[in-house]
């Protein structure tokens, strides 16, 4: 009954939705603010470059700020996420509300939005591209379909894919890092796939850390603790599809296996991974468990949820595998299985009707 | 005569919506009320020829209505009184015809018909039977599916199906309504079993005791789950599906009970026992009333919302209903500005093997091909009025159906 009255009303839902992405944003603070200060730390370095030292050094008096305490680490972190989450939320609104004037129609889902499509986002993104690549996922995600519930897309991930393409280059953000060293926020997946398995030593990266979300990455979809804690409470509530997250989770594991055979044969370190290092890698459970279950965008019956997450788990291997340019490869994959879902479903209403066809001749 | 042992259905998805067991100590209670009505929306094929005017002056048992369309059915008045309001709908289709009762105290009148011994029931003919039920109005109580019409006098069904389920959910209804009155149910089902050739289905929810002495080609099936597993549309799927061409019948239990007074009293029993639900004191309670009875009385003025349905209820009961839910949660309309989120949450309500999500949307823009693809023929209002509930659009679906099937209606006959 409760389930019942939450699905009747998409004011609560999307409350609903917004609470569950909590753990993940507070992992994110935690985590951002940890590797920020850890550089530093590495270069010596008492503050963080830029405006943010200075709202650092009012903050607390002396620059003393550690990576191991943890208040330090969450005021740094909000120092990077507060003002992309700001800027993707005004961008946003801005659309939504020049549409909502012309149409004369309220609407909503932009806080989700805006707040996923600032967690996938690196921590050293400059803001100018988080405006357009906002703007982006808002207009052609969302706006140009009639509003949230009809788009085809989720507006955040066509948001992310804007940035991602138009501006691969990696030295976007690299001014931005100066003062930092070496480290420039290169997502955990893309080490490995450059140095090879010898990344996570070099970094003394355990599983146990990059599962609860601690290890460079984005600003905060990186936490697989954090997506398992919301992804619980979504299928609880049905707010999610446990049939698309299931089906994602178990052809992830299935296909990584299978590529591990071959393995030594290429000495590829991504395909040598084991599964419980894929999934808890990059944006997988994030994106798996808060985009891909998106009713607007994800397939409308049990049989293509089960369809398309097996899409999801086993396109998500083979894309980290063999395209070493997206090193994560969740965020393309996802934006495939929504187009791809109105096809799956074509197939599965039509088996529906020619079953009951076939019913009603005999 | 032995019966086959039950089929059982044990159905896990759904939704459950009314209050669960009743009271071990609920009684039926008597309800005297003062106005009743004819809906139009429970009879979607009529085409009425109504025979009374406004201030007409009623006796129990006058002819009100009779179908233009198909000969032979009527609508009688279950009560003494005057037609107080005379409310036409689109294209002289009847809205509402309501009654005010004038002498409380209404007379029993002389058996209207011969009373029948119960063994000489099972010697009737088919015509004989069909011209009874037709002469008495409780032909009405028999309807088609697909569509929900009233049954055609000349056709035969594929089946025909007794619905003696617990609806809503409401665990011990059915054995109330049964209590005492088995003899005339049994006698019912017979002159139903004399009436067609076709195999008669009755559901019965697990518990319900199978009354003694029915006729060995009746089967029996047993229906346990949450709404709509205990709607004859649900019944018909698992069992006996229907599709183009392909009718089946189905009769309420109490219906059948009024049947088998007629046959073997000969007169025309009007009361209904209903279950309210959804009070102030929140406890589910059963009361005997005539067939249309205005709800604001019944329930002492509490207001009023119904299961989304099509055409306006205005607080009074429908000729088929059985469950009355006092508290409404939304209001439903035909159109709407919001869009409908297929969630899971739809396919775990949705016992049947029809896909919700493309229904509804199929259903919510209009393509009514589509929607007859995907299952719309086996279906009726209350079948999907639960669906509403949980979509976040506000559509009411019922009434989006029924445009749907009107419309097939249209093309292809009935």
């Amino acid at each position: 009954m409760i389930r019942g009255v939450i699905q009747s009303s998409s004011a609560i839902s999307q409350r609903l939705i917004i609470a569950t992405l909590l753990p993940a944003v507070f992992i994110g603070l935690l985590n951002t603010g940890y590797q920020v200060l850890e550089a530093l730390r590495a270069t010596r370095a008492e503050i963080v470059p830029g405006w943010r030292g200075a709202v650092q050094a009012t903050l607390g008096a002396d620059p003393g700020f550690a990576p191991s305490v943890f208040f330090d680490a969450v005021v740094v972190g909000a120092l990077y996420l507060l003002p992309v989450f700001l800027t993707a939320l005004i961008s946003g609104y801005f659309w939504q509300a020049l549409f909502a004037h012309y149409r004369q129609q309220e609407e909503g889902g932009l806080v989700i939005s805006a707040l996923i499509f600032t967690l996938l986002l690196p921590p050293p993104i400059p803001l100018w591209q988080v405006s357009l690549g906002m703007s982006f996922g808002a207009v052609f995600g969302k706006e140009i379909f009639g509003g949230w519930g009809r788009n085809i897309a989720h507006p955040s991930l066509l948001a992310f894919a804007f940035v991602s393409l138009s501006f691969p280059d990696p030295g976007a953000g690299q001014a931005f890092w100066a003062g930092l060293g070496d480290f420039a926020g290169t997502p955990l997946i893309a080490q490995i796939g450059i140095e090879g398995a010898g990344a996570l030593e070099r970094l003394q990266q355990s599983w146990l850390m990059t599962f609860a979300g601690i290890a460079p990455g984005p600003l905060g979809s990186g936490s697989a603790l954090a997506a398992i804690l919301g992804g619980v409470f979504l299928i609880f509530l049905r707010l999610a599809s446990w049939r698309l997250i299931a089906g994602s989770v178990a052809s992830l594991v299935i296909v990584s296996l299978i590529f591990q055979t071959s393995a030594d044969v290429t000495g590829d370190a991504v395909r040598a991974l084991p599964f419980y290092w894929h999934l808890v890698l990059g944006s997988f459970l994030f994106g798996v468990m808060f985009i891909a279950t998106d009713p607007s965008t994800s397939a409308m019956t049990n049989a293509g949820r089960w369809v398309q997450g097996l899409l999801i788990g086993s396109l998500v291997i083979c894309v980290r595998i063999f395209n070493p340019d997206h090193a994560d490869g969740t965020i393309l994959v996802l934006l495939l299985a929504s187009l791809a879902a109105p096809l799956i479903d074509y197939f599965v209403v039509l088996a529906n009707i020619r079953r009951r066809e076939k019913r009603n001749a005999s | 005569m032995t019966n086959q042992p039950a089929k059982l259905f044990s159905l896990k998805k759904g939704l459950r919506i009314a209050g669960g067991s009743l009271p071990t100590a609920t009684v039926i209670e008597q309800s005297e009320v003062n106005s009743i009505a004819l809906l139009g929306c429970d009879f979607p094929s009529l085409r009425p020829n109504i025979i009374v005017s406004e201030g007409e002056k009623v006796s129990v048992g006058d002819v009100l209505i009779s179908d233009r369309k198909r000969e032979g059915i009527i609508h009688r008045s279950p009560i003494a009184g005057t037609v107080t309001v005379i409310n036409w709908g689109e294209r002289r289709s009847l809205t509402s015809l309501v009654i005010r009762r004038e002498d409380s105290t209404t007379p029993m009148p002389d058996p209207l018909f011969e009373p029948i011994s119960v063994e000489a029931i099972r010697e009737l003919t088919a015509s004989e039977v069909r011209a009874r039920l037709l002469q008495s109005g409780l032909w009405i109580a028999l309807r088609q599916r697909p569509f929900g019409v009233t049954a055609d006098p000349k056709g035969e069904p594929k089946a025909l199906f007794i619905t003696a389920t617990d609806h809503g959910g409401i665990a011990g209804f059915t054995e109330r309504v049964f209590d005492g009155r088995q003899r005339n149910f049994l006698a019912g089902v017979w002159a139903l079993s004399r009436m067609s050739d076709a195999p008669i289905i009755l559901c019965i929810s697990p518990g319900v005791p199978v009354p003694e002495g029915l006729p060995g080609s009746v089967q029996i099936a047993e229906f346990s789950g949450p709404y709509p597993a205990g709607l004859p549309g649900t019944h018909m799927h698992f069992l006996n599906p229907v599709g183009p061409g392909i009718c089946n019948w189905h009769v309420d239990c109490q219906d059948v009970i009024a049947m088998g007074l007629l046959f073997t009293a000969g007169r025309i029993e009007a009361e209904r026992v209903i279950a309210l639900t959804g009070l102030a004191d929140t406890e589910t309670r059963l009361v005997q009333t005539i067939l249309g009875a205005s709800l604001d009385e019944i329930s002492n003025d509490n207001p009023v919302g119904e299961l989304p349905r099509a055409g306006a209820r205005k607080g009074f009961l429908g000729r088929y209903q059985t469950l009355s839910r006092l508290n409404a949660v939304k209001n439903y309309g035909l159109s709407s500005s919001s869009p409908m989120l297929a969630s899971e949450a739809l396919d775990a309500a949705m016992p049947l093997d029809i896909l919700p999500a493309p229904l509804m949307r199929a259903l919510s823009i209009g393509d009514w091909e589509q929607a007859r693809r995907l299952g719309a023929l086996e279906l009726i209002e209350e079948d999907i009025a639960h669906l509403g509930e949980l979509c976040a659009s506000g559509r009411d679906y019922g009434a989006l159906l029924r445009d749907c099937l009107s419309a097939v209606i249209k093309e292809d006959g009935i």
